[in-house]
């Protein structure tokens, strides 16, 4: 859909009325808040002897940081299915919470496993009238998920730009660390996650992508945004290669 | 297909109920203490009474949930079996009946 002054202003409308999260949403994103928050702070309750204050400190920095990842993710995400013509409902994968949190316990909080869930996307056939595929099809729907990790991209490249102006701040470096970590893993093609969609959708714009995220996040760590993006794009662009040649080039 | 498909279709179960084995196995050695043992085979009772909640009765994923259990007592090196069991036992059916409710879907 072309982003014209009458389609924003439709969009705005859209977001008013539509943008709202449903009590069962609400529940499982607060679930998921407080489940990662416990994985990401597993090993900050203390020094050398456990701490109740640091521990509950920590705890609380990490449910600020995952509240506003959150936020972000979920919204670029309605943002772009409403703009589509669709409606998104935010729902908790329990498996992936489980996980994060055995995962935190066996690895003593250094491995963080955040796939808090995904989105389902309904139709709004009033919404969707003129529109050339006309129904739920694969593409917008692929575009709706990947809208969420691009989201936490910017996030984390934000906090890496307050990192050039404090660059000791450990609330923004574990800000960065989870965004990185959210849009890679949630990228993962596993059905109830966002790559999922962009997966079913195209193969190889989903490795395109998932190379572009894949480069940029993990460079982000050692070097500059711009450097960066230039390995995210490189990255992008090997992988695509490949694997137009060894899968796609066949069919 | 080819035949190595069909072997696997006939003995899935078994596969997976070796890997759930490793895993238990693996998961249970490197936890540190008796406590987060008893967390742990919890939350692996709370997938478990999900995962079988969804298929009811069907024996090959009971007995893929009993090689993750039976992984995991082999592997825990802190605690007491029996609490192990009870944990997974008590994960499971509470998981079972907040599923059969519809509270967690």
């Amino acid at each position: 859909m072309a982003i014209t002054s009458s389609n924003l202003r439709s969009l705005y409308y859209d977001i008013r009325k539509y943008y709202g999260f449903k009590g069962e949403e609400l529940r499982g994103l607060a679930a998921g808040i407080i489940v990662l928050a416990i994985a990401i702070s597993f090993n900050e309750w203390g020094i050398d002897q456990f701490n109740l204050f640091y521990g509950l400190r920590n705890l609380f920095n990490a449910i600020l940081i995952i509240l506003l990842s959150f936020l972000i993710h979920v919204s670029a995400q309605r943002v772009m299915a409403l703009f589509s013509g669709f409606k998104v409902e935010y729902r908790p994968w329990m498996y992936g919470l489980a996980l994060a949190l055995i995962l935190a316990i066996v690895s003593r909080g250094r491995l963080w496993f955040i796939v808090p869930g995904g989105v389902i996307v309904y139709h709004m056939a009033g919404h969707r009238l003129g529109s050339f595929r006309y129904g739920l099809n694969y593409w917008p729907l692929g575009l709706v998920g990947l809208a969420g990790p691009v989201a936490s991209v910017f996030l984390a490249v934000f906090f890496k730009l307050l990192l050039y102006v404090s660059p000791t701040n450990p609330l923004l470096i574990k800000a960065m660390v989870f965004n990185i970590w959210y849009a890679v893993l949630t990228m993962l093609p596993i059905p109830p996650l966002d790559g999922s969609h962009m997966f079913f959708a195209s193969r190889l714009s989903y490795v395109f992508v998932y190379g572009f995220i894949i480069g940029l996040c993990l460079s982000l760590y050692f070097l500059s945004i711009t450097l960066s993006l230039v390995l995210g794009v490189v990255l992008a662009a090997v992988l695509w290669l490949l694997t137009y040649i060894f899968f796609e080039k066949g069919d | 297909m080819n035949k190595k498909g069909i072997n696997f279709l006939d003995s899935w179960a078994e596969f997976f109920f070796l890997v759930m084995l490793i895993i238990g196995f693996v998961v249970s050695v490197a936890i540190g203490s008796a406590f987060f043992s008893y967390v742990v085979i919890f939350l692996f009772g709370g997938m478990a009474g999900r995962f079988l909640n969804y298929r009811k009765i069907a024996f090959p994923f009971y007995l893929v949930v009993v090689g993750l259990l039976i992984g995991y007592v082999i592997g825990s090196r802190y605690g007491n079996w029996r609490v192990n069991l009870f944990c997974f036992v008590a994960g499971v059916a509470i998981s079972w009946y907040l599923h059969g409710k519809r509270i967690l879907k």
